[in-house]
């Protein structure tokens, strides 16, 4: 009955924004004036990303067919000034996306899933049922005095410089589930419910921003979102990263000799769940002596996240600071004590281990800025400092066997900074063969430093962290007959595990209904010397996406 | 007196007619419309030295895009520069100089016409004309609403819209405080500019910042509400066309060039007919957004008016345009009725006209303001015509609403 309802309300929703919808196909949807100060508008798109995996079969997935996307959203947005000083704000949105059979029988069995909620015939990635999905910014905005501005609700602020990862934008966790580089961050970030306030400080040319953030969404979206983790007999999700799958005990172990607890005894167990494993017979085996019992701890509502920025111009720079309290978006795992139950058939009568998946407070320190150079290019550069980062660790006290190995000892925090340094050269490429739009080009070298690296965990795979972990991203875009057609190439180098991303793209935006309609051919490729290093832990899902919007 | 010298008197007399007809003015001797008059397909030739060179097109044929124009002939009016500024700037006359390097000389503070008064016969005429063309007056300041249609070669037109709001540091005369807001940052003026339609640029804004010192680049500022970020923009590539036009920074207003970046020749004068109070209303062209088959530049109320000839170059040799040449009202020096611009290797590549509107001064005076423009990128083949509508010296302007951090409060 709750279905047939959900249901009969998808539709009925879907027939009234037809009806705002078909009649203000061809022209714009016009703004309501309602009075001197007061106006109203909507606006928003249709969308439709239709990709298609190019390496089939895919591993670590069933496929039947080389589907990888074929997602369906619709936005909109609703602007409503109510009056000079007061604002209301919202965008709501609706997502359908189909079960996959290339993650058919994803989800497993061995307990180590993070996300209970996956796997719900098909709907997880769907977004039309829970609020927390459809309605992602309702707010209102009061300017109670001139340069002063606050706005309270479920809103997406943006900090930092960087475009092509997150340097300094740190207020929002993001939902890395459905996608793999063909939807923007715009699209990834989850809003945040939020008080916001703006004061401009004019005389100094500056602008102070402060945050605070109370953690009302329900609790999966205090966090990232990330697909899936393969795990040992399972099935991954799309874009879930590679599992490991070295033998480095006792790192990352494995069962060949017996056919439980795993159907497929070439998988391995990866750090830190390898601890409850230990040797077994001369052939190098490892048997399992616990099994791992994993509990999410989402972030409370009162792990209250708080921050500020400042923005100043001057003597040509345009800078500022920041400072943001908040949780790591992604766990850590803390090992615990045993639980007191054991395992039934057909598992071994072993006993359960809690291990909990945890969100640590962190505080974060940021600097940035950005100048016009005395010769052709801007500059831009920011930076961020973690004072004792959760990290997971190989911290090997407690080795195996050992069932009182000290608790805690899977974790450990440490110094880490990310920097991001650009150069931009806008206009600069202007050809008399090409007079209709400039070639832009922008470099972007991303690094990560962590003074003390020593036994820290890399995700889930049998590597260390590396003390320094520079990338560097090239963009380069034009537009053709005066924005007809668009092109752009992106490409992306991490030294590490010699991996990358070479991202190539064409849009075409007909003059059709004043250009409502825009059609994007995308080609993702990932690559990497293997599955575990970098950008590596991606590679294999090379794909092609034809992205269609309308826009309304 | 014999015979023979009479015969010699009159030849003398009949040459030195013939000698001040053929030099006191170009036009001189060439048709001039009456008011009323309708100049279109059929006659347009007769009167091909009323407008820029290559204008023919938009009668010969619509350059292929757009019906054949068809203007009506309007009587001439005034089109002073308002007295208050006028008054304003009698300090300054002749009290600077152009130094070799294009330069203003002699300490100008920024406030009033640099060089009133300035006639044809000033060895540095043609720079100190674009010099006063820089430091006119238009208004404290604008809240503008702009419509853009485009129309290319066998394509559906499509349109845009954006607003603009101008805040004029200096030269303020209306709008408190007068005359100068002091800025932190020193700038002259400031503009910011939000795309309201279609939706796709919906939300993109940008920021410019013009400096007091002319030696500094302005300073852009772009907002992408795809990314939600805000971009500082290129400051020197003033050259290259905003994502998707036919305009470059340059080619704002139809000229918008940074003095001392180019050099001026003064070619000579003419008569054009050109728009002084274009009676287009905001209604009027609202109706027109994206559709096909209409007129897009007005064609009633053009005028006969005196204007000087003046060839830009730029110091810079890569400047992808090699020539410009502009027509500047010689009664005021601020409205430009027609530009065309040439490659580097010479051929035509976009031909502009500008027409103006008149708003009303709080003093009762007017002044003269850009109405819109119409740009022909003739090697490509398209058309691009805007239309400026403005609420002038709106109070309630501060400068904190012209901080690069104020495109991220404003965004949406």
């Amino acid at each position: 009955m709750k279905k047939a309802a959900q249901k009969s309300f998808l539709i009925v929703a879907c027939l009234g924004l037809m009806t705002f919808l078909i009649p203000s196909y061809s022209n714009a949807f016009p703004s309501i004036k309602l009075g001197e100060e007061t106006e109203l508008s909507f606006y928003g798109f249709i969308r439709n990303n239709t990709g298609m995996f190019l390496q089939n079969p895919q591993p670590f997935a069933e496929s039947g067919n080389d589907l990888a996307t074929e997602r369906t959203w619709l936005r909109g947005n609703v602007d409503f000034k109510i009056s000079n000083q007061l604002r209301f704000g919202a965008v709501m949105q609706f997502v359908y996306e189909p079960p996959y059979r290339v993650e058919h029988n994803a989800g497993g069995s061995y307990g180590t899933i993070i996300d209970p909620a996956n796997k719900e015939n098909g709907k997880e990635y769907s977004e039309y049922r829970n609020i927390n999905d459809t309605l992602r910014e309702v707010y209102l905005e009061w300017k109670p005095l001139r340069g002063h501005s606050i706005k309270i609700g479920r809103q997406i602020a943006i900090w930092g410089e960087a475009l092509t990862t997150r340097v300094g934008d740190v207020i929002h966790p993001e939902d890395q589930r459905f996608s793999l580089a063909f939807a923007n961050l715009e699209d990834t970030r989850i809003p945040s419910w939020m008080i916001r306030g703006f004061d401009d400080i004019p005389a100094i040319n500056s602008t102070f921003e402060w945050i605070v953030n109370p953690n009302f969404v329900q609790d999966k979206y205090r966090v990232n979102r990330s697909a899936h983790f393969v795990a040992p007999g399972e099935i991954g999700e799309r874009f879930s990263i590679n599992p490991e799958t070295r033998f480095d005990p006792p790192y990352s172990v494995r069962n060949d000799l017996f056919s439980l607890p795993f159907p497929d005894p070439l998988r391995v167990v990866p750090h830190p769940f390898s601890r409850g494993w230990a040797p077994f017979g001369p052939g190098g085996s490892y048997v399992p002596l616990e099994f791992p019992d994993a509990r999410v701890v989402f972030p409370k509502v009162w792990d209250l996240r708080a921050g500020f920025k400042t923005n100043t111009t001057l003597g040509g720079f345009n800078f500022g600071f920041s400072y943001f309290h908040t949780q790591n978006y992604d766990p850590v795992v803390k090992r615990g004590d045993l639980t007191g139950a054991v395992a039934g058939p057909p598992l071994p009568p072993l006993p359960y281990r809690e291990y909990k998946l945890v969100y640590p407070n962190i505080d974060i320190i940021g600097a940035y800025f950005n100048k016009q150079l005395p010769w052709p290019g801007v500059v831009r550069a920011e930076a961020i400092y973690v004072p004792n980062k959760p990290f997971n660790t190989f911290d090997k006290a407690g080795v195996f066997p050992d069932p009182i190995a000290p608790l805690n000892n899977t974790t450990d925090r440490r110094d880490y900074v990310k920097y991001m340094v650009a150069y931009d050269l806008n206009s600069y490429f202007y050809f008399s063969w090409h007079k209709t739009a400039p070639f832009d080009i922008t470099f972007e070298h991303v690094g990560e430093w962590i003074p003390k690296n020593k036994d820290l965990q890399y995700i889930g795979y049998s590597n260390e962290l590396k003390k320094w972990n520079p990338s560097f991203n090239m963009r380069i875009s034009t537009n053709w007959l005066y924005n007809l057609i668009s092109t752009e190439l992106v490409v992306g180098y991490m030294p590490w595990g010699n991996s990358g991303l070479l991202m190539p793209a064409v849009k075409y935006t007909p003059p059709v209904l004043n250009k409502k309609l825009s059609i994007e051919l995308k080609y993702i490729n990932v690559f990497g010397k293997n599955n575990f290093q970098g950008l590596g832990i991606l590679r294999t899902k090379d794909m092609v996406v034809l992205t269609t919007q309308f826009d309304w | 007196m014999t015979k023979n010298m009479k015969k010699i008197l009159a030849l003398f007399i009949v040459s030195c007619l013939s000698s001040w007809f053929l030099f006191t003015s170009s036009s001189f001797g060439q048709v001039l419309p009456k008011p009323g008059e309708i100049i279109d397909k059929s006659n347009y030739k007769d009167y091909k030295h009323l407008f820029s060179e290559d204008f023919g097109g938009w009668f010969e044929n619509g350059w292929g895009l757009v019906k054949p124009l068809s203007i009506k002939v309007s009587e001439t009016k005034p089109n002073p520069i308002p007295k208050a500024y006028l008054a304003f700037s009698e300090k300054n006359r002749g009290k600077y100089t152009i130094d070799k390097d294009g330069f203003i000389a002699g300490g100008y503070d920024y406030l009033g016409l640099p060089f009133p008064g300035v006639t044809k016969d000033d060895k540095d005429f043609a720079t100190k004309l674009m010099w006063n063309y820089e430091y006119r007056y238009w208004f404290d300041n604008s809240e503008e609403n702009t419509y853009v249609n485009d129309i290319r070669k066998g394509e559906r037109t499509t349109w845009w819209e954006g607003r603009a709001y101008w805040y004029h540091f200096f030269n303020r005369l209306y709008v408190d405080p007068k005359p100068i807001v002091r800025t932190p940052s020193n700038l002259y003026k400031a503009l910011r500019f939000v795309y309201v339609e279609p939706t796709g640029m919906k939300n993109l804004m940008f920021l410019n910042w013009r400096y007091l010192d002319v030696k500094k680049s302005d300073d852009i500022y772009l907002y992408l509400p795809t990314l939600r970020r805000v971009l500082r923009g290129e400051a020197g590539q003033r050259s290259a066309p905003i994502q998707g036009s036919t305009n470059s920074l340059d080619e704002f207003n139809v000229w918008d060039g940074r003095v001392p970046e180019f050099t001026y020749e003064f070619v000579g004068e003419q008569k054009v007919l050109g728009i002084s109070d274009n009676k287009w209303t905001e209604a009027d062209v609202k109706a027109r957004l994206g559709k096909a088959g209409l007129f897009f530049i007005p064609t009633e109320g053009w005028e006969i008016k005196d204007v000087y000839v003046i060839d830009i170059k730029s110091k810079d040799s890569k400047y992808p345009q090699g020539k410009k040449r502009i027509y500047v009202d010689k009664e005021n020096g601020t409205s430009i009725y027609f530009t065309t611009g040439w490659d580097r290797a010479g051929k035509v590549w976009k031909i502009f006209n500008a027409d103006y509107i008149k708003y009303p001064l709080p003093d009762g005076d007017r002044s003269n303001c850009m109405g819109g423009y119409t740009c022909v990128d003739v090697q490509f083949g398209l058309i691009s015509t805007a239309f400026i509508y403005r609420k002038l010296n709106p109070k309630g302007y501060a400068y904190g609403d012209f901080l690069p951090a104020t495109l991220l409060r404003l965004a949406r």
